[in-house]
C-alpha cells in the first residue's frame, strides 16, 4: 500500500514535469504563428499518430502533445530555457520584434522593440493547462502582429522585413509613449499548490506603420491604389513621367499602410511569470 | 449545476458570408471544448482577413457543415429574418423515475449566435442628374468595401467575446470523460411551423375542410 509520502513525492514529480514542459510549449505556440518558416499551419501530425506511445503516462508522453495539444516538433522551443528548466519561478518574457531584414548573424537587441510580450500560467491538471494553450493559440491568431506573420510565410516576395523574437527573464519597462500604444490581454490566472502562473500579453493594438507591400512597389508608375485620385482612371493615360511625379509629390507621403522605420518595431511582448501566492 | 450562456453580438451578413462566418464561430468554440488529444488546424477565412483554428475532428466538421448547410436552406425560404442558432453542451444523466428510468440531457452551456442576414441593395443606375458624377456601380463597390470591413471587425469582437467567455467562466464545466473526443454538443437552427388548411369559400364564408 503506497504511503503518504510516496504519494506526495509522485505529485511533486509529476507537478514539476508539467511546470517543466508548460514553459517551452507556451514558446511552441508563440512559435509557430509569429517565427516565419517554423510554422506548424497544417500540420496534421500524422508522422506522430504511428510513433505515439499507447499508454498516456506522463513518463512516455511525447513532447509534441504536452497538454493535449499536439504541434509540430519545434526544437528552437527547447532551447537556451536551462534557467527555467533550473528554476520554474523565474518570469519568462517573450518579445515579438518587427526589424528590418537582418544580415546574416545579426543577434536581435532590445533597441528593436518588442510589440507582444507573453506572461504565463500553469496548473497541475494537463486538461487545464491545454485550456489555456487552447486560448492562447486562438488569441495569437486575433493579435495584429499575426497578419505580418500569415505575409511572410504565404507570399514568396522578399520582404524588407520579418519577425524574430528574444525570451529573457527580465522585462525591460516599454516608455509611456510606446506603452500607450499597447493593450493587454490577460489569460485567468491557474492556481496550484506551487504556486499561481500568471500569463499576458502586451500587443500593439495597430499595425499602421508596416507596409504590406515590398519596398520595390514604392516607385511611382506602381503605385495604384490611390483613392480619389485622377489618375487611378484607368483610361487615363500619363503625358510624361514629370506629370505623375509631380503630382504625387504634391501631395503628402501619408499612405495609410506605408511605414519608414530605421529600426525594429516590437509588436507583441508575451510576460510569463510564476508567482508563489 | 448551472447553465451558463453566452448571447454573441448580433452580426449583419449577407447570404454569400453565412457559411465562412458560421464556420469560424462555431469551431472556434468548438475548439475550446475538444478533449483529448487536439491536433489543431489553421483555417484562413477567404472573405476576410481572419485565421480561425479547428480542432482536427473529421465527424465534427461535418456536423457543423450538415447544420450551417440546414440553417442556409432556412435562410433562403425566410430572407431578410434574423435569426439564432444555438450551439449547447450537455451531460447525459440517467433519471430514475418511479417505474422507469429516463437517459436525459442537462445543458451546462450554451452559445447563442445571432445573425440578420441582409440582401444588397439593388442599385438601380437611376440618377437625377443627366450627368452622374460618380459611377453608382463604384459607389456600391465602396460600400459593400466599408461594410465587409465592418463586419470583419465585428467577427473579430465575437471571436475575442468567445475567448473571453472561455477564459473567465471555468467552474460550470464538468468532469471530463477520458474516452470522449469532445463534450456532446447539439446545434439548433431556427424552426418555423408553416401550417397549411385546406379550405375553400362557398358564398363568401370560408370552411375548413376535415
Amino acid at each position: 500500500m503506497a504511503s503518504p509520502h510516496n504519494n506526495t513525492n509522485t505529485e511533486s514529480a509529476e507537478m514539476e514535469q508539467i511546470i517543466t514542459e508548460f514553459f517551452p510549449k507556451s514558446l511552441q505556440i508563440i512559435h509557430e504563428s509569429r517565427s516565419p518558416f517554423m510554422s506548424s499551419r497544417d500540420y496534421s501530425g500524422e508522422q506522430m499518430v504511428s510513433s505515439s506511445p499507447s499508454s498516456s503516462s506522463s513518463s512516455v508522453w511525447p513532447r509534441d502533445e504536452w497538454f493535449n495539444l499536439a504541434l509540430r516538433e519545434c526544437p528552437a522551443a527547447h532551447e537556451n530555457l536551462d534557467l527555467w528548466h533550473q528554476s520554474y519561478f523565474e518570469p519568462m518574457i517573450v518579445d515579438v520584434i518587427l526589424v528590418a531584414a537582418p544580415p546574416v548573424g545579426w543577434e536581435p537587441e532590445r533597441d528593436f522593440s518588442t510589440t507582444e510580450q507573453y506572461p504565463f500560467h500553469w496548473n497541475s491538471d494537463q486538461e487545464e493547462s491545454g485550456s489555456e494553450g487552447k486560448i492562447e493559440k486562438i488569441v495569437e491568431r486575433l493579435l495584429p502582429a499575426y497578419k505580418i506573420f500569415r505575409d511572410l510565410n504565404s507570399s514568396g516576395r522578399i520582404r524588407s522585413y520579418t519577425l524574430t523574437h528574444k525570451v529573457s527573464s527580465f522585462l525591460e519597462p516599454f516608455t509611456c509613449k510606446e506603452e500607450a500604444e499597447m493593450q493587454r490581454f490577460e489569460f485567468t490566472p491557474v492556481d496550484s499548490s506551487c504556486g499561481r502562473l500568471c500569463l499576458s500579453v502586451l500587443y500593439c493594438s495597430s499595425l499602421l506603420f508596416v507596409s504590406p507591400e515590398s519596398s520595390t512597389r514604392m516607385f511611382p508608375q506602381y503605385i495604384d491604389d490611390y483613392v480619389g485620385s485622377p489618375l487611378a482612371e484607368p483610361l487615363k493615360r500619363f503625358s510624361s513621367p514629370t506629370v505623375v511625379q509631380g503630382s504625387l509629390l504634391s501631395s503628402p507621403f501619408s499612405r495609410r499602410h506605408s511605414w519608414v522605420y530605421d529600426h525594429g518595431k516590437s509588436l507583441t511582448t508575451f510576460i510569463f511569470f510564476l508567482t508563489i501566492t | 449545476m448551472n447553465c451558463e450562456v453566452c448571447q454573441l453580438k448580433e452580426l449583419e451578413v449577407e447570404h454569400f458570408e453565412i457559411r465562412e462566418v458560421l464556420r469560424c464561430i462555431l469551431h472556434t468554440i468548438v475548439f475550446h471544448r475538444a478533449l483529448g488529444l487536439v491536433r489543431p488546424k489553421d483555417i484562413d477565412l477567404e472573405l476576410f482577413n481572419i485565421t480561425y483554428v479547428q480542432c482536427g475532428d473529421v465527424e465534427l466538421e461535418k456536423k457543423i457543415e450538415e447544420k450551417i448547410d440546414e440553417f442556409i436552406s432556412w435562410v433562403e425560404k425566410h430572407p431578410n429574418k434574423k435569426s439564432q442558432i444555438c450551439l449547447s453542451f450537455y451531460e447525459m444523466k440517467n433519471k430514475h423515475y418511479s417505474w422507469f428510468n429516463k437517459n436525459e440531457r442537462l445543458y451546462w452551456e450554451q452559445w447563442f449566435v445571432n445573425l440578420h442576414v441582409t440582401h444588397p441593395k439593388a442599385h438601380s443606375g437611376k440618377s437625377h442628374n443627366s450627368k452622374p458624377m460618380v459611377d453608382p456601380e463604384e459607389t456600391g463597390y465602396e460600400d459593400r468595401g466599408v461594410r465587409r470591413e465592418a463586419l470583419e471587425v465585428s467577427l473579430r469582437d465575437v471571436l475575442f467575446q468567445i475567448i473571453k467567455f472561455v477564459n473567465e467562466k471555468k467552474d460550470h464545466v464538468p468532469p471530463i470523460n477520458e474516452k470522449a473526443l469532445c463534450f456532446p454538443c447539439e446545434i439548433t437552427i431556427p424552426r418555423s411551423v408553416l401550417l397549411i388548411l385546406p379550405i375553400h369559400v362557398i358564398q363568401n364564408k370560408i370552411f375548413i375542410k376535415k
